[in-house]
C-alpha cells in the first residue's frame, strides 16, 4: 500500500510553549486511524499542524504527504494538494453562502469552473445524506448555525472536496445520538466516493460503531504512547488513560 | 452644499460634523411615485422623488445609477398607516462619477420604511437619510454596503428620529476600504420623549484592505425617553486571521479570500432585491465593478 | 407611563458648608490685562510666566467659544473673581492651617485620610495652596511632592518651565487660554526613574468663595519605570451665581512608567466645571484614567491621553451622574501614535430629575500606529423621561492594521430585577440604588476602597427621592 501520510519525529509548539514532542505516524492510501488521549495532549494540535496553521510551528521533524515534504507548503496549497481539516469550532462567515463557499473552494482546486447545473445537483443529494434541509445551501456559511449543524456543514464541504485526506477533530462531540448516526453515515459516503484515509480525533466509541478501523494511537503528553488495531478503541474505552501513564 | 450633519456636533477638529461636497443642484425635476418602479440613471441629473405608499400598500423602488458625471437625488418618502416603502439604491458609477443622495422620510402607523444601498462603484457617494417615525409601530431599516478605493469619497449619515411608541429602526452600514479609500459614516438614533418601548440598533463593520486609510465612524444614539433600548456595535480592522485560516484550509488563498469577503458584503443585499431583473442587472454590474 | 416623585433638594450638606472669610484677600471681577498683571505679580512669577500669561490672555480674547456642547451662556467672565488668596502662607502641619479653613478639610476627611492611606496630601483652598505635605520615607526615595509657585524657584525650575502648558498649549482651546491667563495653586509631582510610590498621593481642591473661579494647574512626571497613584478630588459649596473651574492637568509619563490618575469630582451645582486634562505616554507606558463626575452644573471633560511610544496603552474608567441642573458633558480622548499601542474606555453615565449626561470621545489611530489596538464599551441608564442621555463617540482610524472595537448601549433599570428585589423585602427606593450601585461597580471596584465607599455615597444620595 502506498504511503499518503508520514509524520516523523514531530515537535510543535505554540508561542514558547512545546505542545507536540515527538509524534510519529503513518498513515497508507484508504486506512482510517483514531486518535484518543485525555483533554490538552496534543491531538488538536496534531490536526492544526498538519493542515499548517501558522500558529503551530514545526520546531523538529517533518511531514510528508503524498511523497512531498510540506514544510514549505502554505496551508491553502496543502488543501488543494487534497488535505482536509473538519474544524472542531467552524469560523461563522457572513455574506458567504454555503454553496458559494464550497464552489469557490472546488475551483480553487480544480483551477477550472464548476458547472453550475451538476454541482447543484451534487450538493442537494449530499444535503440528503446528512438529512440537512436544502435551504442550508443558500444560508451563510455557519452563521447561526447550532452546534451539531456546524459539524454536518463539516461533513458536506468534505463530501463536495473529496480530499484524498482528511482530518476529522472531535467531529462527533457535542452531538446527541441521531446525529453522531447521520455523521458516521457521511463518513462511509466519503469512503465510498473518494476512499480517501482518515485520521479521526475522537472520544466515543459511537461515531466508530459502523466503520472500519485500521489502527488506533493514543496519545499523551504530546507522544503516541501506544499503537494497536480497532480492539485498542475498546480497551481504552473500559480502562482509560491511566495504564499510559495518565 | 452642506449636507450629512450630525444631529449632535461634536470636537470640530475631527472634521465629520458636515460634509460639503462641491456641488449646487440646479433646478429638480419632480417625479411622483405610487406603485414600484424602476428607475435608470446614466447622465448626470437633479431629480426629486416623492415616493408615497397608500395605506396598506406595499411598493418598492429601485434607482440605478451608472454614469461618469453627478446625479444628485433627493427623495421624499410618505409611507401611510400599515404601508411599506422600500427604497433601493445602486450606484455603480465610473470614474469622476457622483452620487448625492438625500433622502427624507416620514413613517405613520405600523408603516415601514426600508432604505437598501448597494454602492460598489466609483465614483463619490455622498449620502444623507433622516426618517421620522411618527406612527406608533413604525420601523426603519437601512443596510449599506460600500467599497471605497483610491480617489473616492464615501460619506454617509443616517439618521432615525423615535418619536410614536413601539417604534424600531435597524441602520446597519457594512464596507470595505481598499487603498487610499476615504470614508466616513455617520449614525443616529434618536429617541425623543414619548417615544416609549422604542428600540434602535446600529451596527458598522469596516473591513480595512488598504494602505493609507482614512476611516471615521460617528455612531450617536441620543435619547430623551426612558423606556427605551438602544445599541450600537462597531468593528474596524482587518480580515480576521482565524476566518482566513479557515478559507485558507479548504484551499482559498488570502487575495481570493479577500475578493470572496468583498463579494459577500454586496451579496448579503442582493437578498433584499426583491425585482428579479433589477437583481440580476445589479449582480451583472457588481462583477463588472468588482474588479 | 409611571408617576414618579421627585425629592427637588437632596441632602448635600456633607459637601456644602461654607465660610464666611472676612480675611480674605480678593481680586475684582472680570478679566483684563490689569488683573492678569495683578495675579502675576501677588504670585511673584518669573519674567517668562508673566509673559505667558499675557500671551494667554490675548490669544483667549482671540479664540471662539466651541461650536459642540452645552451651553455656556451663563457664565459671565465679567462676573468671576479670577483671584481668591486666605490671608495666609502654606503648611505643612495642620496645626499651622486657620481653623476655618481646617475645619474645612477635616470635614471633607482629608488629613485623616492622610494618616491612614496616602504618602502625599495637597490641600487647596480658593486660589491657593494651604497645605502640602509628604511623608518622609516617600520623600526620601526622591519623590517630589509641592505646590507648582515654589517649584518655579527651586531645583526644579528648569524642568517646570520645559513642561509647564507644552502638553496643553494655550492655543488648544478658549479655557486653556483662559487658564494659562489667570492659573493659580495646583500641585508638582516628580517621580525618579525606577521609584514605585506604592501609595497614593492626593491634592484636594476647595472653592469657597462665591464667584469665583479656580485655576490650578497639576504637573506630573512619572521617569522612566517609576510608578504612581494620584488621587484628585474636588468640591465647592452651592452659591446662587456662577462659580468657574478651568484646571489644567499635564501628564508625562515616561519609558515603561505607570501612572494612575483618579478623581472624584463633586463641585457644588453652580460650577461651570471646565477642565482640560492630557497625558503624553512614552514606549511601554501605560496610563490610567478613573474618573467620577458627580457634580458642576455645566461640565466639559474629556481626559485627553497621547500614545506616543510603542506599545503604550492607556484605560480609562469613567462614570457620570448627572442629577436635576446638570449637564455633565464628559468621555475621554486619545491619540494613537506609537506601534502597537492599546486603548481601552469602559464609561458608565446615568441620568436623573431632568439632568443631562453626555458620552463623548474621540479614538484617533494614526498612520504610524501600526497594529494598534482600540476597544470602547459604554452604558447609559436613563431614570426617567425629563432627562437627556447622549453617546457621541467618534473614531478616526488610518492604518489597516488597526483592530478597533466599540460597543453602546442604553436603557432603563430592568422591571423585573426591582420586582425581584422587592420581593426579598427591599424597599423600591433601595432596589433601584442597588441596582444603579451595581451598574457602576466596574468604575468603583478600580478605586481604593475609601474613595469607592464615598462615590456609593454619593450614588445613595443622588437617588434619595427617586421612587418609581
Amino acid at each position: 500500500m502506498s504511503k499518503l501520510l508520514e509524520v516523523s519525529n514531530l515537535h510543535v509548539s505554540v508561542g514558547e510553549k512545546e505542545i507536540l514532542k515527538g509524534v510519529d505516524l503513518t498513515i497508507n492510501a484508504g486506512e482510517v486511524h483514531v486518535l484518543m488521549g485525555p483533554n490538552g495532549t496534543g491531538k488538536s494540535t496534531l490536526g492544526f499542524a498538519l493542515i499548517g496553521n501558522p500558529k503551530y510551528e514545526v520546531t523538529e521533524g517533518k511531514i510528508v504527504f503524498k511523497g512531498e515534504d510540506l514544510s514549505d507548503v502554505e496551508v491553502n496549497n496543502r488543501a488543494k494538494k487534497g488535505m482536509f481539516l473538519s474544524f472542531q469550532n467552524p469560523l461563522e462567515v457572513p455574506g458567504v453562502t454555503l454553496s458559494s463557499f464550497i464552489r469557490s473552494a472546488l475551483e480553487q482546486k480544480t483551477g477550472e469552473r464548476v458547472k453550475l447545473w451538476e454541482f447543484k445537483k451534487k450538493l442537494d443529494a449530499t444535503l440528503d445524506i446528512l438529512q440537512m434541509d436544502h435551504s442550508y445551501a443558500e444560508r451563510d456559511l455557519n452563521v447561526g448555525f447550532s452546534g451539531g449543524e456546524k459539524k454536518k456543514a463539516e461533513i458536506l464541504q468534505l463530501l463536495m472536496l473529496e480530499p484524498e485526506f482528511a482530518i476529522l477533530d472531535e467531529t462527533d462531540s457535542g452531538l446527541d445520538v441521531d446525529a453522531v448516526r447521520t455523521v458516521s453515515a457521511g463518513i462511509e459516503e466519503y469512503q465510498k466516493r473518494v476512499g480517501g484515509g482518515l485520521l479521526i480525533i475522537t472520544h466515543s466509541t459511537k461515531i466508530l460503531e459502523s466503520i472500519h478501523v485500521d489502527q488506533t494511537h493514543v496519545m499523551i503528553g504530546g507522544t503516541i504512547v501506544k499503537t494497536g488495531d480497532s480492539s485498542l478503541v475498546d480497551i481504552v474505552n473500559e480502562k482509560g488513560f491511566e495504564s499510559y501513564g495518565e | 452644499m452642506k449636507m450629512n450633519q450630525l444631529p449632535a456636533f461634536t470636537f470640530a477638529k475631527l472634521d465629520l460634523n458636515f460634509a460639503e461636497p462641491d456641488y449646487e443642484p440646479g433646478k429638480t425635476k419632480e417625479i411622483k411615485i405610487t406603485e414600484s418602479s424602476v428607475i435608470n440613471y446614466n447622465e448626470a441629473s437633479d431629480v426629486k422623488l416623492k415616493i408615497t405608499a397608500e395605506e396598506n400598500k406595499e411598493i418598492s423602488v429601485f434607482v440605478l445609477f451608472t454614469a461618469r458625471d453627478t446625479l444628485y437625488l433627493k427623495a421624499e418618502l410618505e409611507a401611510k398607516k400599515a404601508s411599506k416603502i422600500k427604497l433601493v439604491e445602486i450606484d455603480a458609477s465610473l470614474n469622476e462619477g457622483r452620487l448625492i443622495s438625500d433622502v427624507r422620510g416620514e413613517c405613520k402607523e405600523d408603516a415601514k420604511i426600508e432604505l437598501v444601498q448597494v454602492f460598489p462603484g466609483l465614483g463619490d457617494i455622498y449620502s444623507d437619510c433622516t426618517i421620522e417615525l411618527t406612527g406608533d409601530r413604525s420601523f426603519f431599516e437601512s443596510r449599506t454596503s460600500y467599497l471605497s478605493r483610491k480617489g473616492k469619497k464615501t460619506d454617509l449619515n443616517y439618521v432615525a428620529n423615535h418619536r410614536g411608541k413601539d417604534t424600531l429602526s435597524e441602520i446597519h452600514a457594512d464596507g470595505i476600504l481598499k487603498d487610499g479609500a476615504e470614508k466616513t459614516c455617520r449614525q443616529t438614533v434618536n429617541f425623543i420623549s414619548g417615544a416609549a418601548g422604542s428600540k434602535g440598533h446600529e451596527t458598522e463593520h469596516v473591513l480595512l484592505l488598504g494602505d493609507d486609510i482614512v476611516n471615521k465612524s460617528v455612531p450617536l444614539i441620543l435619547c430623551t425617553e426612558e423606556d427605551v433600548e438602544g445599541t450600537h456595535g462597531a468593528a474596524l480592522g482587518s480580515l480576521d486571521d482565524e476566518m482566513l485560516f479557515y478559507l485558507e484550509s479548504r484551499g482559498i488563498g488570502r487575495e481570493d479570500a479577500e475578493k470572496l469577503i468583498i463579494n459577500a458584503t454586496f451579496n448579503k443585499l442582493l437578498r433584499y432585491i426583491d425585482d428579479e431583473e433589477t437583481k440580476e442587472k445589479t449582480e451583472h454590474l457588481l462583477e463588472e465593478v468588482l474588479v | 407611563m409611571e408617576d414618579k416623585t421627585y425629592v427637588e433638594d437632596i441632602d448635600r450638606s456633607l459637601y456644602d458648608f461654607r465660610n464666611a472669610d472676612e480675611d480674605a484677600y480678593r481680586l475684582k471681577d472680570g478679566l483684563t490685562e490689569e488683573i492678569v498683571l495683578q495675579i502675576s505679580k501677588e504670585k511673584n512669577d518669573p519674567d517668562w510666566m508673566r509673559d505667558l500669561r499675557l500671551k494667554c490672555l490675548e490669544i483667549y480674547q482671540k479664540t471662539d467659544m466651541p461650536v459642540w456642547g452645552p451651553s455656556i451662556e451663563g457664565l459671565d467672565m465679567d462676573h468671576i473673581a479670577t483671584y481668591v488668596r486666605k490671608n495666609t502662607k502654606m503648611a505643612d502641619n495642620w496645626d499651622a492651617v486657620p481653623a476655618e479653613v481646617k475645619d474645612t478639610f477635616e470635614k471633607l476627611g482629608i488629613p485623616e485620610a492622610e494618616r491612614k492611606s496616602l504618602a502625599g496630601v495637597g490641600a487647596q483652598y480658593d486660589s491657593e495652596l494651604v497645605y502640602h505635605n509628604i511623608r518622609e520615607d516617600v520623600a526620601k526615595l526622591g519623590v517630589i511632592y509641592t505646590d507648582i509657585e515654589s517649584a518655579l524657584y527651586g531645583e526644579y525650575a528648569d524642568m517646570i518651565k520645559e513642561h509647564f502648558m507644552t502638553l496643553v498649549p494655550p492655543t488648544d482651546h478658549k479655557f486653556a487660554a483662559l487658564h494659562g491667563a489667570v492659573w493659580s495653586g495646583g500641585s508638582f509631582v516628580y517621580v525618579p526613574k525606577g521609584v514605585k510610590v506604592d501609595i497614593p498621593l492626593q491634592s484636594y481642591f476647595r472653592l469657597n468663595a462665591k464667584g469665583a473661579g479656580q485655576f490650578e494647574h497639576t504637573l506630573i512626571i512619572v521617569d522612566e519605570g517609576a510608578d504612581l497613584h494620584f488621587i484628585e478630588g474636588c468640591s465647592a459649596p452651592k452659591y446662587n451665581v456662577a462659580n468657574l473651574h478651568a484646571g489644567c492637568v499635564e501628564l508625562f509619563v515616561h519609558k515603561n512608567a505607570r501612572l494612575r490618575y483618579s478623581t472624584i469630582e463633586n463641585w457644588s451645582k453652580n460650577m461651570y466645571n471646565l477642565n482640560t486634562k492630557r497625558a503624553l505616554v512614552e514606549e511601554g507606558a501605560k496610563m490610567e484614567w478613573v474618573s467620577g463626575s458627580f457634580g458642576s452644573h455645566i461640565s466639559y471633560l474629556y481626559p485627553t491621553t497621547i500614545l506616543k511610544g510603542d506599545d503604550s496603552t492607556m484605560e480609562f474608567t469613567g462614570i457620570s451622574f448627572a442629577n436635576t441642573d446638570q449637564n455633565l458633558d464628559t468621555g475621554a480622548k486619545v491619540i494613537q501614535l506609537g506601534k502597537r499601542t492599546s486603548s481601552y474606555m469602559n464609561t458608565r453615565s446615568i441620568s436623573k430629575g431632568g439632568g443631562v449626561s453626555t458620552f463623548r470621545s474621540s479614538i484617533e489611530i494614526r498612520k504610524s500606529a501600526e497594529y494598534s489596538k482600540s476597544s470602547v464599551s459604554c452604558a447609559s441608564l436613563m431614570l426617567d423621561s425629563i432627562s437627556r442621555s447622549d453617546t457621541i463617540p467618534a473614531m478616526d482610524i488610518r492604518t489597516k492594521t488597526a483592530d478597533v472595537g466599540h460597543e453602546a448601549q442604553i436603557g432603563k433599570i430592568s422591571d423585573d430585577a426591582v420586582f425581584y428585589l422587592m420581593s426579598r423585602g427591599m424597599s423600591e427606593e433601595d432596589a433601584r440604588a442597588l441596582i444603579v450601585s451595581g451598574f457602576a461597580e466596574d468604575v468603583s471596584k478600580e478605586l481604593p476602597l475609601e474613595y469607592a465607599i464615598e462615590m456609593n455615597n454619593l450614588i445613595r444620595l443622588e437617588m434619595k427621592g427617586s421612587i418609581g
